[in-house]
């Protein structure tokens, strides 16, 4: 060990290798509460100091995870299985905007939302806005191929990176795609991209970015209860119309962000609706004057529209308030992220409050509700005894009943380690070893952040348990 | 056992259909009505050591190297249907044989079309489209095609039917293996679902015809709608150089509600007029719907002329250099003896040239001009794959450009671990195995 620490110092400098305990601690969780320490943590530079750490691992037969900034909630950054960490702190460059092809090329580990704010006054962003944006990296949410509120209209991850360079597992350096938007051949950046950093790890990454609207408006509509706020998503999609984003929270999430924000959301409130447009004024006016009337149809309790930012501000508090303000109502809650297809919205809420009373466990559901993604918290004491087991049953029982109404098992978060034992609930076994090939084409020898998405094939008790208690606390991101 | 009535064996009857390169499969045309029997022939074909080619409506059956070994059809056509629609959603999922035009129709009595387009819509089908990274002009925010998928099925070459992705437009649930399928041309599976992420159609669409006396100024207006407010659905720049060397035009497909889509008509207009051009025309639907069909038609097949051997080439590069290449070409081809048209896409970067050739010149003559030309588009870290030429031409030529194209070994590791065999399209994709 001690003639590694030496060759990868001398790969990385001196002070970029970690393997004190205390420093190892840092390393040694991300937004969920798995927690596994590393061998080693190891934070370079640049490309080849990544490609050279890389074959220093192969030789010593270590593990790989390369880290982000470790917001994830399904333990994607975790060192499962021990290893390097190979932390991209210092890849965190912004290396090069150009404006006339509206791309950016950065390194993976600069923060998603310091990208926007820097082509901002360019009048250009980067779409992809995951709630954690303040803190998560590009090279995170390559991995995980996040979302974020806004990706209903402009798509997710995927949709956003035209080309990567990429560090394969034997330390080879290559690029998938480029700056161009059409290449001949195999798209490996796509299936590279949400493989959750089990086929390469990216050093360079092409995204696309988009002109900043001319307009911007949000609109917050509160009806009495979530179906009759679910009717009207389904109306406003039916009319034709794709906002920019489409949240929705349910009582149980009113009630606690009442508490904590004062929202000032009216008596009665059992679902608000937050539906923003973007665009050209004229589409954006006809939009909402649309949206305004489809909503009237169900009678809101009230409707508030806001263009300024400070107001479209406020009338967001709420919403962004809401995880934090779930404290109030338990100690503890477990976050499950499912996604559906919109219109079996009210059936799958129905169904999950069923599961709600028979179980005892008040369950609050705050949605993407555009596109489907649901993320009920159940709410739960960890210091009672039994609790988190139930919990857990409850977690797996609403996958099962999303999957069941023709959904997924992540909208954004991904499998990792907590939910690789459900992926049996949507894929056969074909289908998991027709995936599991790709690390065999790959040649990763499965030393690129192993022990993930694919289940374990044996249930590991308490470990399994507390990779699933996702318990989040304030500063929670989803 | 195979169902004779599925099938016919060759060479008694010829079905020119299913013809790739002048060679016809040796075996078998194999016609199948679901993914379940589709499955079971590639299987038995697997088994017997055929190799086998799946065809979709035959409109891209010319791109690609030539088959090395081609011994069955496996035609997708059958497997035609709708298997989910709901408006609602915004998303549906189809069999792979289903025509572009029949799910466009059936999408568009909802209000609703996908961002994908593609030469040929009412014969070419889903599977062929995304299979052939089918080319079209089609940019709904300037996305990429394969954006609009969102899961698929595939039959592996042992059979096995996999799925990948689901009906919802946001997943991260195991690896998003429909990615390995668009554009391989079959290589490693064969396409038999497709499932789309839909948008609504605009309720009001217009194409404006502007016309420019200098290259540069086309392209100068189409970096300024750019630049703008307007979010073209189509933009491309067309050159005649047998007619104009300098003049060319531009065509800009836009939607919207009624204030929003007269508000880019004006901006529009007013960087035309800014960069003096020289006249505007607006087009209404329908017939603006049949002019993008038949420009993209003519920008894949070109234009036969008894004299002239036609071929079809097809590059990318950043949208800033499109000008740049559109010069290199003309200035490479000026002086041959060849007509050329193009047509290109300013804001995604793609260009395609159709080339006539005299048919005097020697064959490999002809091929050492478009060598030079691929030189200097290389320059500029451009590419030219060649989609459409004789067949003949097909042995002295590397149709895909291949040196151009990063991380071939593992494309190559990825066909050796799919399709150990070679049983599916052998020779025909960039990694000619």
């Amino acid at each position: 060990m001690d003639k590694l620490i030496e060759d990868l110092k001398k790969v990385v400098g001196q002070d970029y290798v970690l393997s004190e305990q205390a420093d190892l601690m840092v390393y040694e969780y991300d937004g969920s509460v798995d927690k596994a320490f590393p061998v080693l943590v190891v934070l370079p530079s640049d490309t080849k100091e990544v490609s050279e750490v890389v074959k220093l691992a192969r030789e010593h037969d270590l593990p790989i995870v390369a880290r982000g900034a470790g917001t994830g909630l399904s333990g994607g950054a975790v060192a499962e299985r021990g290893g390097i960490v190979i932390a991209m702190s210092r890849l965190n460059r912004i290396l090069e905007v150009d404006e006339t092809n509206r791309i950016a090329v950065v390194e993976p580990g600069v923060v998603n939302l310091d990208l926007s704010l820097h082509t901002g006054p360019m009048g250009l962003y980067y779409a992809p806005d995951p709630s954690s944006q303040r803190a998560c990296t590009i090279g995170g949410n390559i991995a995980e191929n996040s979302g974020g509120p806004h990706c209903l209209a402009y798509g997710v991850t995927t949709n956003h990176v035209v080309g990567m360079e990429v560090v394969l597992a034997d330390g080879s350096i290559t690029w998938f795609g480029g700056k161009g938007r059409d290449y001949p051949g195999n798209d490996l950046r796509g299936i590279t991209i949400g493989s959750e950093g089990t086929l390469a790890i990216a050093t360079k990454i092409v995204v696309r970015l988009l002109r900043i609207p001319e307009t911007t408006k949000t609109m917050l509509v509160v009806f009495d209860d979530v179906e009759t706020a679910s009717s009207a998503v389904t109306g406003i999609i039916g009319a034709g119309i794709v906002p920019a984003a489409i949240e929705m929270m349910d009582h149980f999430c009113i009630e606690a962000a009442e508490a904590a924000v004062n929202a000032g959301y009216p008596e009665g409130a059992g679902a608000v609706l937050l539906v923003e447009l973007d665009g050209l004024n004229e589409s954006v006016e006809e939009e909402s004057e649309e949206i305004e009337s489809i909503c009237r149809e169900f009678s809101p309790l009230e409707i508030r529209e806001a263009t300024d930012p400070e107001e479209r501000e406020k009338l967001w508090a709420g919403r962004k308030g809401v995880l934090g303000a779930l404290g109030r109502l338990a100690p503890n809650y477990y976050l499950v992220d499912g996604t559906i297809p919109r219109t079996k919205l009210v059936d799958v809420l129905r169904q999950i409050n069923e599961l709600s009373e028979r179980s005892g466990y008040k369950i609050a559901n705050l949605l993407h509700a555009g596109d489907g993604n649901l993320h009920p918290s159940i709410l739960f004491d960890e210091r009672k005894p039994g609790d988190t087991e139930k919990i857990l049953a409850i977690g797996a029982e609403i996958l099962k009943i999303c999957v069941e109404a023709g959904g997924v098992l992540s909208g954004e978060h991904g499998i990792g380690l907590e939910k690789q034992e459900q992926m049996p609930f949507m894929f056969t076994e074909e289908d998991m070893a027709a995936m599991t090939l790709l690390k065999l084409a790959f040649n990763t020898n499965d030393s690129l952040n192993p022990g993930k998405i694919f289940p374990t094939g044996a249930a590991c008790g308490d470990i399994s348990q507390a990779r699933a208690i996702a318990r989040v606390g304030p500063g929670a991101y989803i | 056992m195979w169902d004779l009535a599925l099938t016919y064996k060759m060479p008694n009857q010829r079905d020119i259909s299913v013809r790739v390169d002048g060679i016809d499969p040796s075996v078998a045309v194999e016609n199948p009505s679901n993914a379940l029997e589709l499955s079971s022939r590639l299987e038995e074909s697997s088994a017997e050591g055929h190799a086998v080619i799946p065809i979709g409506g035959g409109t891209r059956l010319e791109v690609g190297g030539a088959p090395s070994k081609y011994d069955v059809a496996l035609k997708i056509g059958k497997l035609n249907s709708i298997v989910s629609h709901n408006p609602a959603d915004l998303t549906c999922t189809v069999e792979a044989g289903i025509t572009l035009e029949k799910l466009r129709s059936v999408l568009s009595e909802h209000g609703q079309f996908l961002a994908i387009d593609s030469p040929f819509p009412d014969q070419a089908t889903i599977g062929g489209v995304i299979a052939s990274n089918a080319p079209g002009f089609l940019k709904w925010q300037l996305a990429h095609p394969r954006d609009s998928v969102i899961g698929m099925e595939v039959a592996l070459p042992n059979g096995t039917l996999i799925k990948s992705g689901g009906q919802v437009v946001k997943n991260v649930s195991g690896y998003d293996m429909a990615r390995l399928h668009i554009g391989a041309f079959g290589n490693l599976g064969v396409i038999t679902k497709v499932s789309f992420k839909l948008t609504p159609k605009p309720v009001r669409e217009a194409t404006l015809d502007i016309e420019f006396d200098e290259i540069s100024l086309a392209y100068d207006f189409a970096q300024e709608v750019y630049k703008s407010y307007v979010m073209p659905l189509s933009l491309i720049c067309s050159h005649d150089f047998e007619k104009s060397s300098t003049g060319c035009k531009s065509l800009v497909r836009i939607g919207g509600r009624e204030r929003a889509l007269k508000r880019q008509i004006d901006l529009i207009r007013e960087i035309g007029r800014r960069n003096h051009s020289t006249s505007i025309e607006i087009i209404e639907q329908p017939e603006s719907d049949r002019l993008w069909i038949d420009v993209l038609n003519q920008s894949v097949k070109g234009v036969d002329s008894g004299e002239y051997i036609k071929i079809n080439t097809r590059s990318s590069c950043t949208p800033s250099e499109v000008e740049h290449a559109v010069r290199i070409i003309w200035s490479s081809l000026e002086n041959t003896g060849c007509l050329l048209s193009i047509n290109s896409e300013p804001g995604f970067g793609a260009i395609f040239c159709n080339i006539r050739f005299p048919g005097t010149q020697l064959r490999d003559e002809s091929i050492g001009v478009i060598q030079k030309l691929r030189e200097s588009l290389h320059e500029i870290e451009s590419w030219l794959i060649v989609e459409d030429l004789p067949t003949e031409w097909k042995s002295g030529l590397d149709v895909w450009d291949r040196d151009q194209i990063s991380s071939i070994k593992l494309m190559e590791s990825l066909k050796a671990t799919y399709d150990p065999d070679f049983v599916l399209s052998p020779g025909r994709f960039v990694t000619f195995q």
